[in-house]
């Protein structure tokens, strides 16, 4: 037996009835067609994704401030669409000019310097905001009592930060250390404390040790905040508290 | 194109025998006539564009069948049909042998369609293969002692 020949035979057996179509011509051009049409497709939802994600941080980056700022602007600095994000006016005091250079810097990044007001980087009076950039939201009308102090033992870092003006005052105590297991570490209130809680973190408030009151609870895993609050300032004990963002 | 209509059917054989399966010939001629539709540029003007053609078929039957390499095996795993005594010998033996050379690897079937189908000689065949004379030679010699082999195999029980 030749294999070969056979192999030839059966071959010519096999396709003897196979004929290409009539439309294979164009058959060919219309997938040419959409396999261009493909390619551009995949092009432009390519070109239209790079472009989503190029704009997505430049959005989040005009977003107004977060949640829980103040409603008031600066009219002379935050006119509208200027870019720049609504701020919280705060006064500026006079020694302002000292802060910053005394070592009194927040707990961890974002670092707040010194927490306390700072001075314009140039001659033109720009309304920076005056409060560290942990720190989102303070009642009008309060000015830093001193730059904010920060003390440091083997274990613990504690910053304290204290606004004073005529619509009472803000102390504000950040602690950052290994060991807190809870906000009735912090500071203890007068009295008996109430639970509550803080951007969904539980919290403990109560009366503050001489007057005034104050909120208790861990922003973070081995931070602790302690927010108090005295005279009309008092009433916006919660939404400061809000706005600590170690 | 009227090199499709000159060549579409010969194209479309060849496609058929190096596929094994008469439903993707037109599929795979279609995405190979594609191809050369688009580089049709790099081809000289005067030359003839069936081996060029030809060359991106097996190319793509190769690939195409590596891709499909699990579900090829999964076919081959069938058991073999028991052949029955038939009056039509050759008949039988032609179909037998068809179904032998579907069983072939892609490159083995194409050399010995190019071979003996498109009666390319070895440098030919190896020319559109890609490799050389002696890798022709050899893999025509084995797949044709393999289809030897299994058609003494298969054949015996009818006499052949």
């Amino acid at each position: 037996m030749d294999v070969e020949d056979e192999l030839r035979r059966a071959m010519a057996e096999r396709v003897a009835d196979t004929r290409a179509p009539r439309s294979l011509a164009s058959d060919v051009r219309r997938r040419h067609r959409r396999r261009k049409a493909r390619i551009r497709t995949a092009t432009a939802v390519a070109g239209a994704s790079v472009a989503a994600l190029a704009l997505v941080p430049t959005y989040r980056s005009i977003q107004p401030a977060p949640a829980g700022a103040p409603e008031g602007v600066a009219p002379s600095t935050a006119a509208p669409g200027n870019g720049v994000p609504e701020r919280a006016p705060v006064p500026v005091p006079s020694r302002s000019s000292e802060s910053g250079k005394d070592g009194t810097a927040g707990p961890r990044t974002p670092r707040p310097s010194t927490g306390a007001p700072e001075a314009p980087a140039s001659a033109t009076p720009r309304a920076e905001p005056s409060r560290p950039a942990w720190l989102t939201y303070l009642p009008d009308g309060l000015a830093a009592a001193r730059p904010c102090t920060t003390e440091r033992d083997a274990a613990r870092t504690t910053t304290t930060c204290e606004w004073r003006g005529d619509s009472g005052w803000v102390r504000i105590r950040l602690v950052e250390g290994t060991g807190i297991r809870g906000p009735e570490e912090l500071a203890p209130p007068v009295g008996v404390p109430s639970r509550t809680s803080v951007r969904g973190t539980p919290a403990l408030a109560g009366a503050a040790p001489g007057s005034g009151r104050q909120v208790s609870w861990l922003p973070r895993p081995g931070v602790g905040a302690t927010v108090q609050a005295g005279g009309a300032a008092a009433a916006d004990l919660m939404r400061v508290a809000e706005g600590v963002r170690p | 194109m009227e090199f499709v209509a000159a060549r579409g059917n010969a194209l479309l054989r060849t496609a058929a025998l190096l596929c094994g399966a008469g439903q993707d010939a037109e599929d795979l001629l279609q995405t190979a006539l594609e191809k050369a539709y688009r580089h049709w540029g790099r081809l000289d003007a005067d030359a003839d564009p069936e081996p060029y053609v030809r060359r991106i078929l097996v190319n793509l039957t190769i690939s195409r069948a590596r891709r499909w390499k699990v579900l090829r095996e999964i076919h081959m795993a069938r058991l073999p049909e028991t052949p029955a005594v038939s009056p039509h010998h050759s008949v039988e033996l032609r179909g037998a042998l068809m179904d032998e050379l579907r069983r072939l690897g892609p490159r083995q079937r194409a050399v010995l369609v190019l071979r003996f189908w498109e009666d390319l000689s070895e440098a030919e065949t190896a020319r559109v293969l890609g490799c050389s004379v002696g890798t022709v030679k050899s893999q025509a010699s084995r797949g044709l002692a393999r289809l030897r082999e299994r058609l003494d195999t298969n054949l015996a029980p009818m006499g052949g």
